[in-house]
């Protein structure tokens, strides 16, 4: 593979990775904008469905009103040939036939209409049953995703919380430092100006011709008394 | 009589709903209507009181009323030529437009009384509601009602628009019989209705009728 190739792999891996991010991230309102979605066709499916239903209830009273008005006819077709009415008869007779006709094909249609009802209702059982299962893991995944983010803000201020506590103890060590650091500058302070008084007391005896050092108060005192005598 | 009972003025401005009216079965005003003919040549030997219209005569729908009983229950009347009337029941919102129905039923205008004293009208209103009411020669039996005792009327209000522009409304006190006929499943209906006109004229108008089946009727 060359390394143009390797490239343009790479560019594509990160496009996917960045595009992955991006659906993650947004995978929860995805997911609520699809079951919304799959709500509103399984809505669909039942409006389908009463009409379906409707249209076969009135095939079904168009069947059971041919169904009588065959009854009816059969009983004015007797009721013709006992009058010897051929005529009428025989019109009757044609109607009967024409109905019975219709009664096979009304009972076809419905044969027809309960088998897409059947069809339509186990969809619709299917649908809702997926949907139900889809809302479940959806609700885990989004209680999870509450525990993650909670603990996340608690991670988050448990490390603030230890930066916070480094930050104030290397304050309170660079405090120690500066007061011990203070505290060495005042001793040395006071040490410098113990030395400066001794100091200048001894030039003081230096030019007032006094011998400085190793003499006590009283050798001093002896030698102020030895003009005297 | 037909023109007596659609030449009514409106008195009050009507909503003009003409081009939004219900078609149950397809009925509509103009609609042809071709009752089945096998009925007419069967039932017009003389054991109804109802005169079934020629077989194969089309029927225009003139006008078409409306009236609403409440908890989704409609009547939709559809008056047509030669006195007829069509009333579809339809229940829930179903059977205004489509072919769903609950039941039709085909009348023809009989005797319109016009009372024109309170005394005759008592007289008249004292029979309607009777457990049997007796009508060109034959016994009819209350529908609506039990006891042996005068039932109450069935009271509602009907908007008729007939194919202009107009409606007007009547007031119905109604009360339904029937009598079974030899030889035929098919009762004969008797609606005996006393109409109230916006003017408040007051008519007591008998209608004979069937049940009739969906296949009875070619709607065109």
């Amino acid at each position: 593979m060359g390394i143009i190739s390797k490239i343009w792999t790479a560019v594509r891996g990160h496009a996917t990775e960045a595009g992955q991010v991006v659906v993650d991230a947004n995978a929860l309102t995805i997911l609520d904008q699809e079951m919304r979605d799959a709500d509103s066709e399984i809505r669909k499916s039942k409006d389908n469905l009463a009409q379906v239903m409707a249209k076969r209830k009135v095939a079904s009273d168009n069947l059971a009103s041919k169904k009588v008005k065959l009854t009816e006819y059969v009983g004015y077709v007797e009721a013709a040939l006992a009058k010897n009415d051929e005529a009428l008869a025989t019109e009757i007779a044609g109607k009967i036939a024409e109905h019975e006709a219709q009664v096979a094909t009304e009972e076809g249609l419905i044969a027809e209409y309960d088998t897409s009802i059947a069809s339509i209702r186990k969809s619709i059982t299917e649908a809702e049953d997926r949907l139900k299962r889809m809302k479940v893991k959806v609700d885990v995944v989004k209680a999870r995703e509450h525990v993650i983010k909670a603990s996340q803000v608690a991670a988050s201020a448990n490390a603030g919380a230890n930066s916070k506590v480094a930050g104030a103890l290397e304050s309170l060590e660079r405090l120690q430092a500066s007061q011990a650091e203070r505290q060495a500058r005042i001793e040395s302070a006071n040490e410098l100006a113990k030395d400066g008084t001794d100091q200048g007391l001894e030039e003081k005896l230096r030019a007032a011709g006094i011998k400085p050092g190793g003499a006590s108060a009283q050798d001093v005192l002896a030698r102020f008394r030895k003009p005297t005598t | 009589m037909f023109e007596r009972l659609f030449g009514k003025k409106p008195q009050t401005p009507p909503p003009s709903r003409h081009g939004t009216l219900p078609a149950p079965l397809g009925l509509h005003l103009g609609a042809a209507v071709r009752l089945d003919s096998i009925l007419s040549k069967v039932l017009g030997d003389g054991r109804f009181v109802l005169e079934l219209p020629e077989p194969g005569t089309p029927l225009l729908v003139q006008a078409q009323g409306t009236v609403d009983l409440g908890e989704g229950v409609k009547l939709h009347r559809f008056y047509l030529d030669d006195d007829w009337w069509l009333q579809v029941k339809v229940s829930g919102a179903g059977g205004e437009e489509g072919e769903g129905h609950d039941e039709i039923l085909l009348f023809g205008f009989g005797d319109v009384l016009n009372p024109s004293t309170q005394a005759q009208f008592e007289e008249i209103a004292a029979t309607i509601g009777l457990p049997h009411f007796e009508y060109a020669d034959k016994s009819y039996a209350r529908q609506w009602g039990v006891g042996s005792s005068q039932s109450a009327t069935t009271d509602y209000e009907e908007r008729v628009y007939p194919k202009d522009d107009s409606s007007y409304e009547t007031r119905h006190q109604d009360m339904l019989y029937a009598r079974e006929v030899t030889g035929t499943s098919r009762e004969e209906l008797l609606l005996v209705s006393v109409e109230t006109d916006e003017n408040g004229s007051v008519s007591v108008v008998h209608s004979v009728g069937m049940r009739l089946e969906r296949t009875d009727l070619e709607i065109t």
